[in-house]
């Protein structure tokens, strides 16, 4: 799995289902088929651009170690193991694991200064007057934080590969090279929390079976319960968690802040009869969630009914409370 | 806010977004510049298709056969530029406006725009390109470029500023309207949005905004299969034989929709009675342009990249100034905003059961003053302590006390005279006590030793080479490259901003601000009392 898929573990924090398919190790292409999903994919153009931008970068890539991590190096090297020692190295298709997950970077490219070894990515998104598109850099940010990880559980002395890495991105609207240190030391961190919880997932059975495909391998996913939330979107699995969400009218496909305020009222029809006072709380979370959509109600009521009684063009509504006029002014 | 999550979970369950106001919060200009386009995957200086101006029914096309040679690319953007060029030729006339300067004594005759440009576009990634496309033709040589460029980057700077309507995005216009049932991030998505307002006859929100998935992505990132099956025959084609028929016709079809959409969240929104201080808002947009065409006029627009200190101060302090200020407005315009208050408790709605117009206390002057009280009962208990200052219009009032139904309040400003004591409500009156009075004042007066550094204490890494920006993607280098956009920013190069070890922050600044002398901020060359009284 390459380290993009793995990384997508920490946009969903929290979700069953995401872990099992991750820990499973479902081919995504299959999945997307079974779920019919829409095809994704790379435009050519970004492809063409983004080896234009990799082979001007890797020529210049010397003078910006040298500059950034201050290592005197000649033109990288290529290299088929961790390296030792200072200089400059390319590790085309490593096979490194992380735990017990596959990674399969196409390539890894680090700057030794004979103690520590600093992985170096090259990215084509632009770096505009010194900033970076900060969701972009955060999404290289976890990729990186993959191969840390996976360098360290290679190395003999994991402390010798450093979470400092440099990122190199073309400046402004052109294609020159610029670098920038990137600390992921936060981002493996959070990493190794969510491959300690993908090893206490408990995959079901069938999941362990090969060549899962089609029907088999949704009704294999939907056996794990998934958490639907703001990150969703990214996620291979999100058409069908989304039907799933819609078809049971759960809170969280309204998002985050939603799910979070009605807490353990999961289904969005309780929580609205809890706010209309038509269902009967139970225990005191419950009753603290029915008194705050209370006065939500009420005050959405007075509000529509104070609107439609001026302009007459807002109706259908649930909502009970009175509808008091409009007094202030 | 509860009142959102309610709103949410009603849209939910009705399959239907339900309104978040009632009046229109941003000013609709009655002739908007719209403007949807793709560029090329990744590049976003340069542009596959843009689709523009303020005509419905005749939108004009530009396409660019070969996007990464420069030549076509200024070619066509030279188009464009013209195009913008005539559009804001229209908003030169001025009116005599009244001002007071100084002390706020002295009167001057001061002339403002009498309507100002309104850039509107589907999305806030289209928003953010529009600013990138300024930011890249300022740094050409071109002066019809250069120009729009700059213009591009007025409209750009407003984007950030609360209250501003110089550049709108669909989205925006109808999340500030309405509230959907699905994701907070599924309603950047125009389509979708469009689908849970006004779901086609028959169908219910959730199948039309899956089958407004379908269509084609309203920009500036194209769909990546669009790329390969429709664009690189058609860019081929335009290239090889000259004939670029099929590229506009392929451009046309797919920028269509967001075309159409962007113009039906217009519609939407108009059908929405203006709220009252709108027009005010659309006056500190009419007096920034104003300032903006002096600045062109003169020559002396300049933008930089990183605001230095004491203009970053000025900048943050209208940011929460005009925060403060859109917040007490829309409330105050608007019963639906306001319910948002009343469902956190901050804002108090009853009816008045009890008067006390005599009632005085004795000032700390020793002076007996007239101070009424009021009593009102209430829906449910009002949980902030005594001593919360509330307001019904312009008159002040201090909470004493509160029950579970009561609540008992002083009158503190507004009618504490005999005279206007006919200004407070009348028993068995109808009120909602908002938090939010006559308008705030923020004096933003710097002291005279600023407390942080006046100068950036952090080393300065070593000048970047600025003599390979010219390498670009182009396929023909039949022009010259003339690029050099050295960010003259204080901090020297962009390097010296990225500490080592650090994530690079999100912007914390709009990419282009206009520096402190050129003020992009009406407000801040103004004596007080003068453009900022309307905030």
């Amino acid at each position: 799995m390459d380290p993009r898929r793995i990384a997508g573990l920490l946009d969903a924090p929290g979700c069953r289902r995401r872990q099992a398919l991750d820990a499973a190790q479902v081919d995504l292409g299959l999945l997307a088929e079974a779920i019919g999903a829409p095809p994704g994919g790379q435009s050519p153009y970004a492809r063409e651009r983004d080896g234009t931008f990799t082979h001007l970068a890797t020529a210049r890539l010397p003078e910006l170690v040298g500059r950034h991590l201050g290592i005197d190096c000649e033109a990288a090297v290529e290299t088929s193991e961790l390296p030792v020692g200072a200089g400059l190295w390319v590790w085309r298709e490593p096979k490194l694991r992380l735990r017990e997950l596959p990674v399969t970077p196409e390539q890894v490219v680090l700057a030794g200064d004979g103690t520590l070894l600093f992985p170096v990515v090259i990215r084509s998104y632009a770096c505009l007057d010194g900033h970076a598109d900060p969701a972009k850099v955060a999404g290289t940010a976890r990729e990186l934080a993959v191969v840390v990880a996976a360098l360290r559980q290679a190395a003999p002395v994991p402390e010798r590969i450093s979470s400092r890495c440099l990122l190199v991105l073309p400046r402004n609207f052109g294609l020159a090279p610029v670098g920038t240190l990137l600390d992921v030391a936060p981002q493996v961190r959070r990493l190794g929390w969510s491959l300690a919880q993908l090893d206490a997932v408990d995959l079901p059975a069938r999941l362990r079976t090969p060549q899962l495909a089609g029907p088999s391998l949704v009704s294999a996913l939907a056996e794990v319960e998934a958490r639907f939330g703001d990150g969703c979107p990214s996620c291979p699995m999100y058409t069908h968690c989304r039907q799933d969400a819609e078809r049971t009218g759960t809170v969280a496909r309204a998002g985050g802040a939603a799910a979070n305020l009605c807490g353990p009222v999961g289904v969005a029809a309780h929580a609205l009869a809890l706010a209309h006072g038509e269902r009967t709380p139970s225990g005191e979370a419950e009753q603290a969630i029915a008194d705050e959509l209370a006065r939500a109600a009420a005050a959405y009521g007075w509000a529509v009914g104070s609107t439609s009684a001026s302009t007459g063009s807002v109706g259908s509504t649930g909502s009970t409370g009175s509808a008091a006029g409009r007094s202030a002014r | 806010m509860s009142l959102d999550v309610y709103q949410r979970l009603l849209a939910l369950s009705q399959a239907r977004a339900v309104p978040a106001a009632s009046r229109a919060h941003r000013h609709l200009s009655p002739r908007p510049w719209l403007l949807t386009g793709y560029h090329l995957a990744g590049e976003p200086s340069a542009p596959v298709a843009i689709r523009y101006g303020s005509f419905r029914d005749s939108p004009k096309l530009l396409t660019v056969a070969e996007p990464r040679d420069r030549a076509l690319r200024f070619a066509a953007l030279g188009g464009l530029a013209r195009d913008l060029a005539t559009y804001l030729s229209r908003y030169t006339v001025t009116e005599p406006v009244v001002r007071a300067t100084g002390s706020g004594r002295e009167l001057e005759v001061d002339h403002c725009c009498v309507d100002a440009p309104q850039l509107v576009v589907p999305n806030e990634a289209t928003a953010h390109w529009v600013g990138l496309l300024g930011q890249y033709l300022r740094t050409l040589d071109d002066p019809v470029l250069a120009a729009a460029g700059a213009h591009l980057g007025w409209i750009a700077s407003r984007r950030h500023l609360p209250g501003s309507s110089v550049l709108l995005t669909a989205t925006d216009l109808l999340t500030a309207h309405w509230r959907t049932g699905q994701l907070p991030t599924e309603d950047g998505h125009l389509g979708r949005l469009l689908a849970w307002i006004e779901p086609p006859a028959g169908t219910d929100a959730w199948q039309a905004a899956r089958d407004a998935e379908a269509m084609p992505p309203a920009g500036p990132a194209s769909d990546p299969s669009w790329d390969q099956v429709v664009l690189r025959p058609a860019l081929e084609r335009a290239k090889q034989q000259g004939d670029v028929r099929r590229l506009k016709l392929a451009a046309a079809e797919v920028l269509d929709g967001a075309w159409r959409d962007t113009w039906a969240a217009i519609d939407l929104v108009r059908m929405l009675p203006p709220g009252e201080h709108v027009a005010k808002r659309w006056e500190s947009d009419r007096w920034s342009w104003t300032r903006h065409r002096e600045r062109v006029l003169a020559g002396t627009v300049s933008f930089s990249a990183r605001l230095s200190d004491v203009p970053a101060y000025r900048y943050l302090h209208e940011l929460e100034t005009r925060t403060a200020a859109l917040e007490r407005q829309m409330a105050l315009d608007d019963p639906l905003v306001m319910a948002r208050y009343l469902a956190t408790g901050e804002a108090v709605a009853g009816v008045v059961i009890k008067r006390d117009p005599e009632h005085t206390v004795v000032n700390a002057g020793g002076r007996s003053v007239l101070r009424p009280l009021l009593w009102v009962r209430t829906a449910a208990a009002f949980d902030r302590p005594a001593g919360t200052d509330l307001w019904w219009g312009k008159v002040g009032m201090t909470v004493r006390a509160s029950t579970d139904d009561t609540v008992e309040l002083m009158v503190t400003s507004g009618a504490v005279t005999r005279p206007k004591l006919g200004l407070l409500p009348d028993t068995d009156a109808e009120v909602v006590l908002a938090p939010f009075g006559p308008l705030q004042y923020f004096p933003d007066n710097l002291p005279d030793e600023l407390p942080w550094p006046t100068r950036s204490s952090r080393p300065k890494a070593p000048p970047e080479p600025e003599q390979d920006d010219d390498l670009d993607t182009d396929l023909h280098t039949a022009v010259p490259a003339a690029v050099a956009t050295a960010a003259p920013g204080p901090g020297g190069t962009p390097q010296a901003d990225l500490t080592p070890g650090r994530v690079p922050e999100p912007r914390a600044v709009p990419s282009s601000t206009v520096t402190s002398d050129g003020s992009a901020a009406s407000n801040s060359t103004a004596a007080p009392g003068g453009s900022r009284g309307s905030w």
